[in-house]
């Protein structure tokens, strides 16, 4: 019995040995990072994470921050909420960074903003947190302590349902997989059809790992509909790109419509073929290179494009963009702000009043106290799919 | 039987005392998620290594808890200790209604079955939008408070959290003491044997169930309330194996197996997240080694390592 | 009625995949008595064989396929060296903790050598979907059917009508009995898990033109075609191919029909209704258990 008792003492001793907390004497503004690396939606924060890495080289290349080094502490959720949480307390407490960037998704984002009452003006620990995720519960209301980078659902939105409506398409059907991304686009498109005179006059849904939707795409087919939106991420959306040709439903004058979940070459690449005349919404660095010199965003878009592919030799995707612009986000409110290591407060304050007008890969961001998303309509373009390349359309 | 009560004293005293000495709100909340793991197993242990019944659909029950009382503070602003109540009495009604049925399947069967009824209730908190949120998820639960005193950092939480694990624990010792607990045993070994010896294999059967259920339940409340946002992969079929791995490596014919086990898979990862994408990999590994080379689980490798011990002074 | 056929169809394309998967799992089970939950993982390490193969070297399609099935058999039977034998003796469910630990190491493993996201392979026959009474079929479904068809054929004929089959039969019926008349048990389960792990690649090499390749496939893959092969009877071939179609089929009706969203919930609730029923499935005559 005594031997298990002092064993057990040991073990705590251990642990609270291994656990002292880090010197507070900061000497660099250490940002954490938390993105889905491994688990579902991998294909996600696996290009985050790359590009935030890219970042925090690029800004230390150069010196640095007001001439402080940065660190970048990167942490998997393996897109679970719980393992979110741990991995961002750990961040804030254990290593007290300044800043969160990520997660990727929206459940992981909003158990971590509850967890640490980001959503409170006086949480425990003022630490704000810049996500990668797109969920309206992020910003909508305004959250004090969350910013968000992607463009919302809402924005693709708007931007479908303009595009739609300019070439007089007013019957669309709506399928979307049945996760959060899913269902916020749907609310969106729900919400804003009416202003551009739309009728939604079909929804159906599927789960994130069904490999055949030509029952659902049948059932709204048979309503005639002008348009099928399709609202998803990763392989299900290929999937409903070949369903849709297999069916042949292009050729009975009906418009596929994606979303700018689908911003990545390699949807098309996956459709082989199928993803012809496909319309989606996306952030501009899809199609940098063939944006007019005069656009503002081009020399940004084309810098990150070409420092992402050469250094991980795999092409550049909007996910990877919602990285960059967290971490720059960050960067450049300290820098301008003038905040020091360790301060999250002020850099909270910064992120709401300096940044204003920073040219980033989702679009030119306006963060004020009553925006924490900050980007407009015109920060989305509607492209096509031809020849297995994104073309800018109007 | 003594040694259980002693080992459940010494856990009430590192309970008390490791929130206290843990540096920072991280290992304290390592701690917190460990003894919602713990207790969820500990229900799990009863059922699988008690009446030798196996549920892969354990998630379910969990969700459903944190559901139900997660809603009815959410949306009709029920105090938390009356929504907390309606949701595990709401469980064990459900979990005694399908326990019925399903607990006449054997073996791989039940093993099936409790699969696809926590993938059924899975969907459900994905569908029922209105109530559920979906997938988005439900905020918007109430934080536990006395007052106003507020349980809302994980130190303050902790202490209601592992409470309830002791206490738990106690109940669960008193069941496998008394009538029951044999009568269990008993099934476990034989049930056709336990039957002809005028055993309501039956009855006890469900009993254990709804009372594993219970403490799932129960754990899933307490989640929801401390995160105050619930989204349904937290209750996916993933976490119903994550409980049957804890059970199986902690030691699967002790209670203290689940202690065990929901300490050692909540501290993995804390471990291994060096890894990175090798983490996946690695973690797999140790679980087939353990498998391999400690069958009776960390609980057998403590006894023999216990043996041993006392074999040499 | 196109609409209906399309909906049928559409079942039978998932129907095939499921059916696959569950004569997969009744193979191994066959000999063994053991439920394999890494068999989702068998599929995809095929899915994933054929990718490396026909798109990245190249190689012609039908070579690529006889030799996913030949590395197919390769995995089952390290499978079983290194995580059934060492286990078995310690009763079913360590066996069952073992194999999802064993699926756990196969899918992060196959994270790291393939990669995260989906790969696309390409059909065997081609891009163009079959027309029928106004309903569409993707060409690869028909393939991969015929494919089921064939060899649930072969395995009835082999487990039915041979020495061999009915040797492998045996171990499982009664390992003591099959050795004391001569059979070498080891081998015979030895040789099961290479006939699973060959069919289950060779099926993730047939279905992955449909569905895409991708690390973590093998969940759901395993989950229905454990559905597949409990509504057939467990052990029983061509029931989990019928009870593959037909859950498949119902999915699909239930989709079109009723609601997509619940269409899982549905197959799931059947799955538990077929065994408070008939335990022994949709398919096998009951028969009684010893004690």
């Amino acid at each position: 019995m005594r031997r298990i008792i002092v064993a057990l003492l040991a073990l705590v001793i251990g642990i609270v040995w291994c656990g002292r907390p880090l010197q507070a004497r900061e000497r660099v503004y250490r940002i954490g990072a938390v993105f889905a690396v491994t688990g579902p939606a991998a294909w996600l924060g696996d290009p985050e994470k790359k590009a935030a890495k890219l970042v925090e080289r690029e800004i230390n290349a150069r010196g640095g921050i007001n001439g402080v080094k940065v660190e970048v502490l990167v942490m998997d959720t393996q897109g679970a909420p719980q393992m979110a949480v741990l991995k961002a307390r750990e961040l804030v407490t254990k290593r007290r960074v300044m800043a969160l960037i990520g997660p990727s998704r929206t459940p992981t984002s909003a158990a971590i903003m509850k967890a640490l009452q980001l959503d409170r003006v006086n949480p425990r620990f003022k630490v704000p947190m810049v996500s990668c995720a797109a969920g309206r519960i992020l910003t909508q209301p305004v959250k004090p302590w969350v910013f968000t980078t992607p463009q919302t659902n809402a924005l693709a939105a708007e931007a479908i349902l303009k595009y739609l409506s300019g070439r007089g398409i007013k019957r669309v059907a709506v399928v979307y997989v049945s996760n959060g991304f899913g269902e916020d686009g749907y609310d969106n498109l729900k919400a804003l059809a009416p202003k551009y005179g739309v009728k939604i006059i079909g929804t159906e849904t599927y789960g994130g790992k069904d490999r055949d939707m030509t029952a659902q795409l049948t059932k709204l087919a048979a309503q005639k509909p002008k348009a099928i939106i399709n609202w998803s991420v990763g392989p299900t959306s290929v999937i409903v790109t070949k369903n849709f040709k297999q069916l042949g439903l292009d050729k009975k004058g009906i418009f596929l419509v994606m979303t700018h979940g689908q911003g990545n070459i390699k949807y098309v690449e996956l459709c082989g073929g199928a993803a012809e005349g496909v319309i989606l919404p996306a952030g501009k660095i899809l199609v940098a290179q063939y944006l007019p010199d005069t656009d503002p965003q081009k020399k940004v878009l084309m810098k990150f494009k070409e420092d992402y592919e050469k250094t991980y030799k795999e092409p550049v995707s909007t996910f990877a963009g919602h990285a960059y612009d967290a971490l720059m986000l960050v960067a450049e409110a300290i820098e301008k702000g003038k905040v020091r290591p360790g301060d999250g407060a002020a850099l909270r304050k910064a992120l709401e009043t300096e940044t204003s007008g920073f040219v980033g890969i989702d679009g030119i961001f306006h963060y004020s106290p009553q925006d924490h998303n900050g980007l407009s309509p015109e920060d989305m373009v509607m492209l096509k799919i031809v020849n297995g390349t994104f073309q800018l359309t109007r | 039987m003594k040694g259980d009560y002693l080992i459940l004293l010494l856990l009430a005293l590192v309970a008390f005392i490791l929130p206290l000495i843990l540096p920072g709100d991280y290992y304290v909340e390592v701690f917190l998620f460990m003894g919602i793991n713990v207790l969820v197993a500990l229900g799990l242990s009863l059922l699988m290594g008690y009446a030798g019944q196996i549920s892969l659909g354990h998630a379910g029950f969990y969700g459903l808890g944190a559901y139900i009382s997660g809603a009815l503070t959410a949306h009709l602003g029920w105090p938390v200790p009356l929504a907390a109540t309606v949701a595990i009495l709401a469980t064990a009604l459900v979990a005694a209604a399908v326990g019925w049925p399903t607990l006449r399947l054997k073996g791989h069967y039940l093993a099936m079955a409790t699969l696809g009824l926590g993938i059924i209730l899975y969907i459900l908190f994905v569908q029922l939008r209105g109530v559920t949120g979906g997938a988005s998820g439900l905020s918007g639960i109430q934080p536990v408070h006395v007052g106003h005193y507020y349980l809302d950092t994980p130190r303050r939480y902790c202490y209601l959290v592992w409470s309830l694990v002791v206490l738990a624990f106690f109940f669960s010792i008193n069941l496998v003491r008394s009538r029951t607990g044999l009568a269990l045993k008993a099934l476990h070994y034989s049930e056709v044997a336990a039957a002809t010896l005028g055993i309501d294999v039956a009855r006890y059967k469900l009993q254990v169930f709804v009372f594993s259920c219970v403490l799932a339940a129960l754990g899933g409340v307490l989640y929801a309330h401390y995160i105050t946002f619930i989204s349904p992969e937290t209750f996916g079929f993933m976490y119903s194996i994550k409980l049957v791995v804890m059970i199986v490596l902690g030691g699967m014919y002790s209670l203290w197996g689940a202690l065990l086990g929901g300490a050692f898979l909540s501290l993995l990862p804390e471990v291994l997240h060096r890894l990175e994408d090798m983490e996946v990999v690695v973690h797999g590994l140790i679980l087939l080694l353990v498998l391999i080379f400690l069958p009776g689980g960390l609980v057998g490798l403590i006894q023999k390592i216990g043996e041993r011990i006392r074999g040499s002074s | 009625m196109a609409q209906l056929i399309q909906y049928i169809f559409a079942g039978l394309t998932m129907g095939v995949i499921y059916a696959l998967t569950g004569v997969g799992f009744n193979l191994i089970y066959n000999a063994t008595g053991v439920i394999n939950f890494a068999q989702g993982e068998f599929v995809m390490l095929g899915a994933m064989f054929l990718y490396t193969l026909q798109e990245v070297l190249q190689w012609p399609p039908l070579l690529s396929l006889l030799l996913v099935f030949l590395l197919g058999g390769v995995v089952g039977v390290v499978f079983e060296y290194t995580v059934v034998k060492p286990l078995v003796r310690l009763g079913v469910i360590t066996v069952i903790i073992g194999t999802i630990g064993a699926s756990v190491v196969l899918k992060g493993g196959a994270m790291l050598v393939w990669g995260k996201n989906a790969l696309a392979v390409e059909p065997l026959i081609s891009e163009k979907p079959m027309a029928f009474l106004g309903a569409s079929l993707n060409t690869q479904v028909l393939v991969v059917l015929a494919v089921t068809a064939l060899a649930v054929a072969v395995f009835w004929y082999f487990f039915g009508f041979t020495i061999l089959g009915k040797a492998i039969q045996a171990c499982s019926v009664n390992p003591l009995a099959a050795r004391l008349t001569g059979i070498p048990v080891e081998r015979m389960i030895t040789l099961s898990f290479f006939l699973s792990g060959a069919f289950s690649a060779l099926a993730g090499g047939l279905i992955a033109p449909i569905t895409l390749a991708e690390y973590d496939m093998g969940t759901m893959l395993a989950l229905k075609g454990f559905c597949a092969a409990i509504i057939g009877g467990l052990g029983n071939n061509p029931g989990a191919m019928i009870g593959g179609l037909l859950l498949g089929v119902m999915e699909g009706l239930s989709a079109g029909y009723l609601s997509s969203g619940y269409k899982d919930a549905l197959a799931f609730l059947v799955l538990i209704l077929v065994l408070f029923w008939r335990p022994e499935g949709l398919i096998t005559r009951g028969k009684g258990e010893r004690v």
